[in-house]
């Protein structure tokens, strides 16, 4: 009996959905376009998490020691940088390690590695490299360091130099979120408001029917059902389009990206099709969900039972 | 069968359709209500059927207060009572037999059920054999048979039948008219709502008459003189 009433629910929301197609296939439109811009954030947060992380790898902090410090004194602010949550490690560097370092990288600056032959003690201090766990860990990771018992022990932190980068890197990938969502949003209100207006129109095309189910004691679910069903096949139809869709244009734009890109480990494809029913299952269920709504309030507002 | 104890219909902002109206209809009665236009009879269809509700007043109909009826409770009201109307309301894009199984359809009845109902309603009706045709394929006259087959499908044990004959000519409105009388036969109560004196006076059975919302007569075996 259920399962015939279901049948049933499903055979007029089918019939309901061929006998307005242009009004169908335009209201599958607009939830695709909803559809594809939230997937279009997807892919924009997956690229900046890929960049930030590119950039993350390659930041860290160096703290120079006052000359005179002992080694026992750095591993003492090692310790005390180990206890800190932001911190991701810490390398130490001696400094006779960071004077081999300074020379390689000026063997082919004469004047600068006699400079260092004349002098008697080594110039460059032991350093500490930090890396944070997040971007945005550097800069408090820099106020506890000014803020301890240790600053008199520290001459310079060469994080200034990586500081612009990092908020550059930040503030693109909010606002690339800031307009995402705000499309997305605005594209959800169009589609909502398509999705009511159709099973307006539906409730309309169907009026017939409708008043013959009340005259011969169609129950009032039964008679309601179809009109929610209908929109629950608009999510389904334009949920697969949109994957249909979506994957040639991934195609199209992964090797843009991995070539704009370099030094990034952006895999668009990848990522969709191995987070393929988190990412469109979800989709689906809140473009079910949605459209349930906006059905819903459709049939109470103009299906008089 | 059907009680109404001084109901009264008033549409806002204060268009009195029924006037405290009172009748009882027997079970196996046949009953015409006649009236001229906007005397209150289509009201008393609308009533009865859960359309609309009385503003004051108590309406039973087989043993259902309908003046309290809850919406959910509609339904099952509405299985137990036929109607037909003046325009048929046949679903154009359906044959006869899927206009008929559209209301077993739409009320949960499985297949067999309407393998077995739809013929035997065609069968009452007479029309056997235009089971395939489509209502633009059939005569006034055939389209209001089919519109009884669907009334009849719930086996109701009333018939409401609002102005049945309207569209229909000399001819197919005495079938009509002859078929509801063989329905009535058969147990079912009618109630005939009509404003032509023809049809109810050929009928020779009780008649409600209505004016201005109010019953102006009610007789046993009645005539209706305009």
């Amino acid at each position: 009996m259920l399962l015939l009433d279901t049948y049933r629910v499903i055979k007029f929301a089918g019939q309901s959905f061929w006998r307005n197609i242009w009004l169908s296939i335009a209201t599958i439109f607009i939830i695709i376009l909803t559809l594809i811009s939230v997937n279009a954030i997807v892919i924009l947060n997956l690229v900046t998490q890929e960049i930030v992380t590119a950039v993350q790898e390659k930041i860290d902090i160096s703290v120079y020691f006052q000359p005179g410090i002992e080694e026992i004194q750095i591993k003492e602010v090692e310790s005390y940088l180990k206890s800190l949550s932001q911190v991701e490690a810490i390398k130490y560097k001696s400094a006779a390690e960071n004077l081999a370092e300074f020379r390689l990288q000026n063997i082919d600056n004469p004047s600068i590695i006699e400079s260092l032959a004349e002098l008697e003690e080594n110039p460059i201090s032991a350093t500490l490299n930090v890396t944070g766990k997040k971007l945005t860990d550097y800069e408090s990771i820099i106020a506890v360091l000014d803020n301890s018992k240790y600053k008199n022990w520290i001459i310079d932190k060469n994080f200034e130099t990586h500081r612009g980068y990092i908020n550059r890197v930040q503030i693109i990938s909010q606002n690339i979120q800031k307009v995402g969502i705000g499309l997305t949003a605005t594209f959800t209100i169009i589609a909502l408001l398509i999705v009511f207006n159709t099973i307006r129109v539906a409730i309309y095309t169907h009026r017939e029917e409708v008043s013959i189910m009340k005259l011969v004691g169609a129950s009032n679910h039964f008679i309601r059902s179809p009109f929610i069903v209908e929109g629950i096949i608009y999510a389904f139809v334009a949920m697969v389009l949109t994957v249909i869709l979506l994957y040639p244009i991934l195609q199209g734009i992964q090797p843009y990206l991995t070539n704009f890109f370099v030094g990034t480990n952006i895999d668009l494809i990848g990522f969709f099709a191995n987070n393929f029913w988190q990412v469109f299952g979800l989709e689906l269920l809140v473009v079910i969900f949605l459209n349930t709504i906006s059905s819903s309030v459709a049939v109470n507002r103009y299906l008089q039972i | 069968m059907i009680k109404f104890k001084d109901v009264t219909k008033v549409f806002p902002p204060s268009t009195v359709a029924l006037d405290t109206a009172s009748f009882h209809v027997k079970p196996g009665e046949f009953v015409s209500i006649v009236g001229q236009s906007g005397s209150g009879k289509t009201t008393v269809i609308r009533l009865l059927t859960g359309e609309i509700r009385a503003t004051r007043g108590r309406i039973e109909i087989g043993g259902w207060d309908i003046t309290r009826i809850k919406k959910s409770a509609l339904p099952i009201l509405r299985r137990q009572i036929g109607v037909i109307f003046q325009d048929f309301k046949l679903l154009e894009r359906k044959t006869v037999e899927e206009n008929i199984a559209f209301a077993l359809q739409v009320s949960g009845a499985g297949p067999k059920r309407i393998q077995e109902v739809t013929p035997q309603v065609l069968s009452i009706v007479g029309l056997q054999g235009k089971e395939d045709r489509y209502p633009v394929q059939l005569s006034g006259g055939e389209q209001q048979r089919v519109a009884i087959a669907r009334a009849l499908v719930h086996r109701p044990k009333v018939l409401l039948a609002d102005e049945p004959t309207g569209n229909l000519d000399y001819k197919n409105t005495d079938d009509i008219i002859r078929l509801l009388l063989k329905i009535n036969e058969f147990g079912t109560t009618v109630v005939l709502v009509s404003h032509d004196p023809k049809i109810v006076n050929s009928v020779k059975r009780r008649v409600i008459t209505l004016s201005d919302g109010k019953i102006v007569s009610d007789q046993k075996v009645g005539r209706y003189n305009i």
